[in-house]
Formats: C-alpha cells, sequence, structure tokens
C-alpha cells in the first residue's frame, strides 16, 4: 500500500479536479459507486468554500447573482485554496483576481467592493480600542491645539476608488442601487470604535486629513495638507468626525 | 490570562453556538446545560465575536470543538500558528472539554474545510498518537478524539475504526467523542451495522456524545443498484433512527454531555433548544428507569 504522504498527496490531486483521476484503494460495499462517492468530497470541499466567500462578500455576490459568482468564486477557489482553517478570513487576493477575471470586465467596480469587503471585514475582527473623548480635547489649551498627534484605532482604514464605491455600499445597505452615477469617484473610510463597523464616504480634502492623522502628523499639518487640496476643506466638520466616527484612541503629543 | 474560572460540563445536552443566536440566549438566558464552540471561528483579534463569546461563557460552561488542527494531516508537526491561537482560546474562555477528529483537512499549508478519511494502519496509528500528544502537551489538557462520517473507506485498513480509536487512547491518554449520526450515516454508507459498530466501540472512554441531522442522495453502486448515500450535512433534526442508537448508547454509558450539531440551514432558536430537551428527555428517562430497577 502507499505511504502515508502518498495518499494524501493523490487525495488531493483529485480533490480540487473534477476530471483528474479517484486515488485507489477507496471501498466501500462491495462493488461501490466510487467516483460518485468521491463526489461527495469533492462537492463538500467547493461548496463549502463558495459559502465562505459568499459570506465574506455578501455585496459582491449580491451585485453579481448566485451564477456569476458560483463561476468566479469556484475559478477563484482552484487557484487560491484557504491556507488557514480561519474561513472569515478567506479572500484576501479575491479583489486582485477579480481585476483579472475577463468575465467581469463589465464591471469594473467589482474588485474595489471586494476590497471594501476585505476592510470590512478587518474592522469587524480589529482588536478592540477604547475611542477617547473629544472632552479630553477640549481639556487643553487652544493653542496647543496644532501640535498634537494621535494614536489612532487599530481598526481604521481607508480606501480610495475611482468608483462611487460608498454610494454602491450604501445602495447595499438600503437595498436600492437605481440611481448610482457611476462617473463619481469615492473615498471611504472605514473604523469599528465599539461593535459597529461604521463608513463614511470622504472627500479629496478629508481623505488628505485623516491619511495625515493616521500617519502621525500633527493637526496643524494634516490641516494644512487639507488646505492646499481644497479652500474650502470644513475643518470643524472633520475634525468632530475624528471623535464621532471613534478614530483616536489616545493623544501623543508631538515629539 | 482568563476571567473565568473553570466550569463543569454538566452531563445534560448543549448545543452548538450560532452567531443567528446569541441576542436571542443572552436575552433569554435558556436552560441548558452548555454550549460547544467552533475556535476557528473566534481567532480574530477582537471585536463582536469575542463580546458575545465572553457575554455567554459568564453563562455557561463551554467546549472548543476543532475542525482545523488536521490531526491525521501529513506533516511531521502540527500547524505551530494553528495551536498557538487555539491554546490562546483555551486559556481566555477555559473550556471543560477539547475536541478534533479523526480526519485530516490541511495539506502542504492548504486547507480544504471537510474531514477527510485515512487508512486506519499501524503507519497511520503512530503518526495520529504524535500528533494527538502534540496537541494534548501543548494544550495542557486532554483532547476527545470523534469518529468520522465517511463515503468511502481505505482498502487495506488493518484495524477497524473501533479498534483504532481503542489503540488511540491506550497511547496517548485522550478521551472520545461519539458522534451517533455519524455511526448511523458511516454504516449506511459502507454496509454495516450501525449496532455493531456500537458493540465494539470502546464507550468507557466517551465523555462527550455528538447528535445530528443528514441528508440523503440516490446512488447506483454496482452491486446494490440505486441505494442510499446519507450525507452528514447538520442541516436538519436527528432522525429516530439516531435517536435510537442514542437510547442504545446512554444505557451503557449512563448520561453525558450530548450535543446538538445543526451548522447548515440554521433554524430559530426553540427549534434547536427542542432538540437539547429531547436529548435531556432520554437522559432523565434512562436514569429514572436505573433508580426504579
Ligand atoms: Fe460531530
Amino acid at each position: 500500500m502507499a505511504s502515508f504522504k502518498q495518499i494524501h498527496k493523490e487525495f488531493v490531486a483529485a480533490l480540487l479536479v473534477p476530471s483528474a483521476p479517484i486515488p485507489k484503494g477507496l471501498v466501500a460495499l462491495k462493488k461501490p459507486n466510487i467516483t460518485s462517492r468521491f463526489a461527495v468530497y469533492r462537492n463538500n470541499v467547493i461548496v463549502g468554500l463558495i459559502a465562505a466567500l459568499k459570506s465574506n462578500f455578501p455585496i459582491c455576490f449580491a451585485l453579481v447573482g448566485d451564477e456569476f459568482f458560483k463561476a468566479l468564486a469556484v475559478d477563484f477557489i482552484r487557484k487560491n485554496p484557504p491556507t488557514s482553517p480561519m474561513l472569515f478570513e478567506y479572500g484576501d487576493e479575491f479583489a486582485f483576481f477579480i481585476s483579472q477575471y475577463s468575465p467581469a470586465d463589465q464591471l469594473p467596480y467589482l474588485a474595489d467592493i471586494a476590497r471594501l469587503e476585505i476592510m470590512w471585514r478587518n474592522a469587524y475582527h480589529a482588536i478592540d480600542a477604547k475611542p477617547l473623548d473629544i472632552a479630553k480635547i477640549q481639556q487643553i489649551d487652544a493653542k496647543e491645539h496644532s501640535n498634537l498627534t494621535f494614536k489612532t484605532h487599530p481598526s481604521a482604514a481607508i480606501l480610495k476608488s475611482n468608483w462611487p464605491i460608498y454610494s454602491i455600499w450604501q445602495g447595499h445597505e438600503d437595498n436600492d442601487m437605481v440611481d448610482i452615477d457611476l462617473e463619481v469617484k469615492q473615498a471611504i473610510l472605514i473604523c469599528r470604535p465599539n461593535v459597529d463597523v461604521l463608513i463614511a464616504n470622504i472627500d479629496p480634502a478629508a481623505c488628505i486629513f485623516y491619511s495625515a492623522i493616521m500617519n502621525g502628523r500633527t493637526l496643524g499639518n494634516a490641516y494644512e495638507k487639507a488646505i492646499k487640496q481644497d479652500q474650502n476643506f470644513d475643518f470643524n466638520y472633520c475634525f468632530g468626525q475624528l471623535f464621532a466616527l471613534g478614530l483616536i484612541t489616545d493623544i501623543a503629543a508631538e515629539n | 490570562m482568563s476571567n473565568f474560572r473553570l466550569k463543569k460540563i454538566p452531563n445534560l445536552a448543549g448545543v452548538g453556538l450560532k452567531a443567528q443566536h446569541y441576542k436571542t440566549i443572552l436575552q433569554e438566558k435558556p436552560k441548558l446545560g452548555w454550549f460547544e464552540v467552533h475556535p476557528e471561528n473566534y481567532m480574530g483579534a477582537g471585536g463582536p465575536p469575542h463580546k458575545y463569546l465572553t457575554a455567554i461563557r459568564e453563562l455557561y460552561p463551554i467546549s472548543l470543538h476543532g475542525v482545523g488542527m488536521s490531526l491525521g494531516g501529513p506533516s511531521e508537526r502540527l500547524d505551530p500558528e494553528h495551536l498557538r491561537l487555539f491554546k490562546a482560546l483555551k486559556d481566555r474562555y477555559e473550556p471543560w472539554l477539547i475536541s478534533e477528529h479523526l480526519a485530516w483537512s490541511t495539506h502542504e499549508g492548504k486547507f480544504f474545510n471537510d474531514l477527510l478519511p485515512l487508512p486506519y494502519t499501524e503507519e497511520t496509528l503512530n503518526h495520529l498518537a504524535n500528533h494527538v500528544d502534540e496537541m494534548q502537551s501543548y494544550m495542557g489538557k486532554q483532547v476527545l478524539i470523534e469518529n468520522p462520517s465517511a463515503y468511502l473507506a481505505y482498502e487495506s485498513s488493518p484495524y477497524a475504526e473501533t479498534e483504532f480509536l481503542d489503540q488511540l487512547v491506550k497511547r496517548t491518554g485522550c478521551g472520545l467523542l461519539l458522534d451517533v449520526n455519524n455511526i448511523f450515516v458511516s454504516a449506511n454508507n459502507q454496509g454495516y451495522d450501525a449496532y455493531d459498530y456500537l458493540d465494539a466501540y470502546p464507550v468507557e472512554h466517551v465523555e462527550e456524545i455528538h447528535l445530528g441531522g443528514h441528508s440523503v442522495e440516490l446512488i447506483e453502486d454496482d452491486d446494490l443498484g440505486i441505494g442510499k448515500l446519507l450525507i452528514d450535512d447538520h442541516s436538519s433534526a436527528v432522525i429516530d433512527d439516531v435517536w435510537d442508537i442514542y437510547k442504545k448508547l446512554i444505557a451503557k454509558t449512563g448520561p453525558k454531555p450530548s450535543l446538538i450539531e445543526w451548522d447548515g440551514d440554521i433554524p430559530e432558536w426553540p427549534v434547536l433548544f427542542n432538540e437539547a430537551k429531547i436529548a435531556d428527555g432520554f437522559m432523565k428517562k434512562h436514569v429514572s428507569t436505573k433508580v426504579k430497577s
């Protein structure tokens, strides 16, 4: 009989490829239909992994429908089987795969929606941290504010896109995708200060402002960069949003 | 480190914990013995899964039932990262029981998300025993090993599955988790008698019992014509034939922690809770008939 290692190798070779020969030495009853029985293992693996992708990428699924998603998922699974039993994080390469997948050319925004869903999941499972109350800032002398730097929430992330990703996400939440203008480019800020993952639509100046804060720049420096991008940058609103979204977890004074 | 004191799982029914039921469980605090948790779903760093599991663990004892350790896998050692994450959950939540499967699911770093079959040979036994030893010493705790459901078996398996499990217990000191539905599914699919399996099974090492549903497909085998192939999908209620094997089992072992596994087409909470109450009913009846006789 084949060695232990050989047995696993033959089994795996047949598992993801329906046309591959079935491993030798398998039995059941006297003269079993080995092909149909082995098909159960093949089916369990592929159906289970399609379900995992469907649960990790619900918006992509809603956008393309059952049949298209299945075909896409099967191609992806054969190329990128999971590398860990933590299936809630399966699909890190899904966005890139979609961007190279020609049947999805009609839906050029699909890859960025997959990116959004990967970021949503990362935020959901990120390590917990308590957001800072805005009152803590108000206790500091206003003259010092521009020199402040901050620690930001471990779940916080920004995604910039050439497509209206916020509107598509919102449309999926509200079950209304009708009036989305595909010419609009959007960026989003994601954060999970407590239980719920929050997503905000941010304009280019706000995007620069939040990025600078997350990169450890001073408040004054972040403001300058943002106002350079857009003279009408609304500092008061964006400053409030830092705390409303739970983006700030601590103050770290400028070195 | 854990905020929890070790809490014994009573000889009562429990159910597999599902995210769909978190809120109902915390609101209603149902009278139930315990919950079983798949550790793979709680290996993230933070967020709602840990928040809910912490709140539920405050009310109930739990078990950790792994599906991804791949004890029957071909590599020399178990995946160190997976061991580390599993142990961190054990330390954090203080489960009363830890279990894994007599199967494999990982090959050269790829995870296949199914419990795949093994030949029951001396070589496999040595290999399995090493992996069970490694897991138990890393966890600092006994691990229970569960019998698989199978659609095919390896022809050259000098050990019967029951004998193989008995040997594994002798060599490693592991305990056993007996899945009654898996006996029924495998017996049907491989043409043996479920009660013969039960008679041969080393019931004295059973620390936990699993109950679950399966589905039926038709298959055309060459010798028997069209027959039934049972698929272990945990997507329905436990059938009477499986309850019958369960009754026979607890007549031998007495009441044991008995888990309802329902992983697909997950029902509303009351349906799942009712399944647990059926198991509790059988255990109660067993105890009272014993007292009378
Ligand atoms: Fe089971």
